[in-house]
């Protein structure tokens, strides 16, 4: 105690000059003008192509012109692919919303409740890739080789069924739908399982008390009170089901119906010479309907007269189903064995085989494919290695950048936190279709010329994921109050130190789960990789597409396997590891700051 | 130590001269918790800074910090300008020096006891030695030494708030801020801890400033009490003046029970006030040349300073009923009316003073402090020697 009174004062140094040197810039310290400077380059490399790309659809030169639009609209081809598009969106969307609000409601509202359902739900199709569904279902449901296809024709012989292919065929409009519902279900399940988590139990027990069945309440009360949680729905599926692009070109290509998300990647890279400007004035419709979506959701929303979120702990009643539970426990169970196992299986036994049969000779099972994979063919083992550094790259690089630009948001509230953060998530508005697009415009030709590089791959790649790095990593700031990063200041620590020392290690959880989670959507990803890959520098998406093109089956069965093994590994690993420390988490118990 | 405090005395620890500071809601009106603030603090005093909930005392305290950025004004630390927004300084928070236990202790839930009181320390690039011999020191005079290995998740609030105070006092810092750090921990534990902190700071001879909303802990810390209202300061003294001579009757509310009996300035001599209302002439004192015949005012009656009795007895006495007494263990309150409708407060040492019924209540004459009725009257500049005295 003595020691602490003697010891001397610290030195009292002059004010540094650098702080006296003009008015409301000294405050910013040294390292937050580095994450200035970090921030107008991020938004530049999301900004930039886009604009670009609007640019070169509407001028030609100096002039404004929509000739552009004019050729691509008379196109007669375009009609067929419009319509397409809009039937596979509508129809897939439907399915999966009327799937997954029922999973949400069963896992909310009835007593058939299974608890780990609602955390299965949100990242099972982290785990098992869509890309791997697809392909999985088409080695189950191809008309004369699938799997099940066979197995279902023994099974229907005695009652008559005696064709050579059938009874069900991929290759079709209810194939791909079908494969439509299994990706987008999850995505409804989130966002209404959320809402009816909120609402008011005491609705639903009036409209019981009035004497109406289960399924007419879910109907009649339950439904409108979530208007919004729909509404959020559907716009999701709509932005999610119009641009996705990996299941339309595996299953949709076989079956003839080509929609607008391939076009669009095919135009770019797959046919020759490239149609790049028709391809950004379809990038554009689709950029112009997902606004659209979202300022209907938005006006839905903004109209209110909902249930609101009723009174804590009112959660006890449940809607007996009765015998209904078994049912509703069926459909979920044949739900996560279609996305799970059964695909992953069909993955597996093609993998494993020479060639694709559906006469598997068990004992001529082996490891080849795999081989081939990941030694001996060495463009395939190339691309591998290239999507798995991508993948470490840009989780690390879009992380890093995602929590230093929430922070900046943080210190510096107003106008310019809430752009940095609003155009953060852009990309996620946007799709990769667009980003694609756009990065072609500016970064393929001079005076960069990446094109089919690596690093343009990267680039795209931390712009299409910054939306999901930043939701993560703002999720995991807001974790750690803010009266922690200001005690660091108040102690002396300068911007890198609080960063350092405070900020990272606190947030490392949350970061540690976007980064497990942007990793597997590089590797997953398809879109961007087919728009900006090629053969020379070939990323495991375009890898994947080119096997399929080109029917070398069990390789494909392989990489895809791999590249779901690595899914949930990663994935797995950091469930384990997070769900181990959850209980030394302080994080969750010291959020501070009030 | 001796010379060092003495050198001090002669220049305020800290000086706020006219510092504004204005928020913009989303709404796009424009609040101004901290409104033309001048305050100055002695180098080794402990300032309380007291108000309700939103009177901007949070704001003014991390204006200081650097937490905040001013709008206008000026901050000087001992003798140096941290924030001038004339000249362009804005001192950041790191190299400000200053030392701040928050309300939520803030402590780091990733370092161990020893970690967190050793950052600052780190942070200002002291030898090894020194951090660890500091550290020990620091956690030994708030009395946790046998804590250092621990993680802040397994101790309690009352704990923690001893660590987060070592971490503040560790560095030596001759300026630490508090903003309201007991308002977390129970009310036996509260009571330790200031009196632990008191005798911390008058060891230490750090200057401290004090935000809270509870008039009763600034009572007990505060060598002197800045009373805030609306981004303003109400009033500024110590707590004896504060309490017994409050400049406005916002502040004679807040600080303590006060009665209020309103009326008319009959005549004023000097000090000394006579009062008409509604329950008769009320004679007192004032503030020399604060009032003037005729004017509204009100005359300020602190429940303990009046007196119940059976019968009649000098100025200021007053016949009323007793409506119901509390106990409350060291004191006794009355809810009284006087005539026939004038609340009036009263409390007794003495329980066995608990009567319903008639009785009367009296209060001697500088016992009645008369104030402007209106308290944005404008007040006559304060000379401190024609200020009356509290009684």
């Amino acid at each position: 105690m003595t020691s602490l009174l003697e010891r001397p004062p610290p030195q009292d140094d002059p004010v540094h000059p650098r702080w006296v040197l003009g008015s409301r810039l000294t405050r910013i310290a040294p390292s937050k003008w580095v994450i200035g400077v970090l921030a107008l380059l991020v938004m530049a490399l999301v900004l930039v192509p886009i604009g670009s790309m609007l640019v070169r659809v509407f001028f030609d030169g100096q002039r404004f012109t929509l000739s552009t639009f004019r050729d691509v609209f008379t196109n007669d081809g375009l009609y067929p692919i419009l319509g397409n598009t809009v039937l596979v969106v509508l129809l897939g969307s439907a399915c999966a919303f009327v799937v997954g609000s029922l999973f949400a409601w069963v896992n909310e509202r009835t007593d058939a409740r299974i608890p780990w359902i609602g955390e299965l739900m949100p990242i099972a199709p982290l785990m098992i890739p869509a890309i791997a569904v697809a392909i999985g279902w088409v080695f189950l449901l191809a008309p004369k080789t699938g799997f099940l296809n066979v197995v279902l024709r023994i099974v229907l012989e005695p009652f008559g069924y005696h064709a050579a292919d059938g009874p069900f065929n991929v290759f079709s409009l209810p194939g791909l739908i079908l494969v439509y519902t299994f990706a987008l279900t999850p995505y409804v399940y989130v966002v209404m399982a959320a809402g009816l988590r909120n609402i008011d139990p005491a609705l639903e027990e009036a409209a019981r008390v009035s004497g109406k069945s289960s399924f007419s309440i879910f109907r009649r009360v339950t439904l409108p009170a979530i208007k919004p949680s729909v509404a959020t729905a559907w716009f999701l599926l709509g932005a999610k089901s119009l641009t996705m692009f990996s299941i339309p070109v595996v299953i949709g290509t076989g079956a003839g119906v080509t929609v607008l998300s391939v076009y669009i990647v095919r135009t770019v890279n797959f046919i020759y010479p490239p149609q790049i400007d028709d391809a950004m004035v379809l990038g554009l419709l689709v950029l112009v309907v997902i606004l659209v979506l979202w300022r209907l959701q938005a006006r839905v929303i903004a109209k209110g007269h909902f249930a609101t979120i009723g009174g804590k702990g009112a959660r006890a009643s449940r809607v007996r189903l009765g015998l209904g539970r078994y049912v509703a426990w069926v459909l979920i169970g044949a739900y996560l064995l279609a996305v799970t196992i059964l695909p992953l299986a069909g993955l597996v036994l093609v993998s494993l085989q020479s060639y694709w049969t559906p006469a598997v000779k068990w004992a001529s099972l082996n490891l080849n494919n795999y081989r081939q994979v990941l030694f001996d063919q060495p463009i395939i083992s190339a691309s591998l290695q290239r999507s798995l550094i991508l993948g470490v790259v840009t989780a690390t690089v879009v992380l890093t950048i995602a929590m230093l630009l929430q922070w900046l948001v943080r210190e510096s509230p107003g106008p310019v936190g809430r752009a940095i953060d609003g155009v953060s998530k852009l990309p996620a508005g946007v799709s990769s279709l667009v980003i694609g697009l756009g990065f072609i415009v500016v970064f393929a030709g001079p005076p960069f010329n990446l094109a089919t590089t690596v690093t343009i791959l990267l680039l795209a790649y931390i712009v299409v994921h910054l939306p999901e790095a930043t939701i993560l990593a703002g999720g995991a700031l807001g974790q750690v109050g803010r009266e922690l990063t200001e005690a660091s200041s108040v102690s002396g620590a300068g911007p890198g130190r609080t960063i350092r020392r405070v900020l990272f290690p606190l947030m490392r959880p949350g970061l540690a789960a976007g980064w497990a989670l942007v990793f597997v959507l590089v590797i997953d990803e398809l879109t961007v990789s087919a728009m900006l890959s090629g053969n020379s520098n070939s990323v495991v998406g375009f890898q994947l597409l080119f096997l399929y093109e080109y029917g070398l089956f069990p390789t494909l069965a392989a990489l895809a396997t791999v590249v779901t093994a690595i899914s949930l590994v990663v994935v797995g690993t950091v469930l384990v590891v997070l769900g181990r420390r959850s209980g030394v988490q302080a994080l969750g118990r010291t959020r501070s700051g009030s | 130590m001796a010379a060092e405090a003495s050198a001090a005395v002669d220049q305020p620890a800290i000086n706020i001269k006219g510092l504004v500071k204005s928020f913009r809601r989303i709404d796009g009106t424009t609040v101004t918790p901290v409104d033309d603030v001048t305050l100055e603090i002695g180098a080794g005093s402990f300032v309380v800074l007291l108000g309700p909930s939103g009177c901007g005392k949070t704001t003014l305290l991390r204006c200081i910090a650097g937490l905040e950025n001013p709008d206008g004004g000026e901050i000087e630390m001992g003798g140096r300008t941290v924030f001038s927004s004339s000249a362009g300084i804005d001192v950041p928070t790191h190299k400000r020096r200053v030392g701040m236990v928050f309300q939520s202790y803030a402590l780091w839930p990733h370092m161990t006891v020893r970690e967190n009181v050793a950052y600052p320390l780190q942070s200002r690039k002291s030898v090894r030695a020194e951090v660890t011999r500091a550290v020990d020191d620091a956690l030994a005079l708030v009395g946790v030494a046998e804590l250092a290995g621990q993680y802040p998740a397994q101790l309690s609030g009352g704990q923690q708030q001893r660590v987060a105070l070592a971490r503040a006092v560790a560095p030596r810092n001759q300026v630490i801020l508090f903003d309201e750090p007991l308002s977390n921990v129970d009310a036996k534990v509260r009571e330790h801890l200031r009196v632990e902190l008191l005798q911390l700071q008058r060891a230490l001879g750090f200057t401290a400033i004090y935000v809270t909303h509870d008039q009763a802990e600034a009572m007990v810390l505060g060598e002197r009490i800045a009373v805030l209202r609306t981004g303003k300061i109400a009033q500024y003294g110590a707590p004896k003046e504060v309490y017994g001579r409050p400049m406005s009757r916002y502040v004679a509310d807040f600080i303590g029970t006060a009665n209020e009996v309103a009326g008319k300035v009959r005549r004023v001599r000097g000090t000394e006030v006579v009062l008409d209302t509604a329950v008769g002439p009320v004679e007192g004192v004032a503030h020399d040349g604060w009032l003037a015949d005729g004017q509204d005012a009100v005359a300020v009656i602190r429940p303990e300073k009046a007196v119940l009795t059976a019968e009649p007895a000098g100025v200021n006495c007053w016949p009323a009923t007793v409506a119901h007494s509390v106990f409350f263990g060291p004191y006794t309150e009355h809810y009284t009316t006087i005539g026939a409708a004038l609340e009036f407060r009263v409390s007794t040492a003495d329980s066995a003073d608990a009567r319903a019924g008639q009785c009367w209540v009296s209060v001697a004459r500088e016992d009645v402090f008369v104030l402007p009725a209106n308290d944005d009257s404008p007040r006559p500049a304060a000379h401190p020697e024609r200020l009356l005295a509290p009684s």
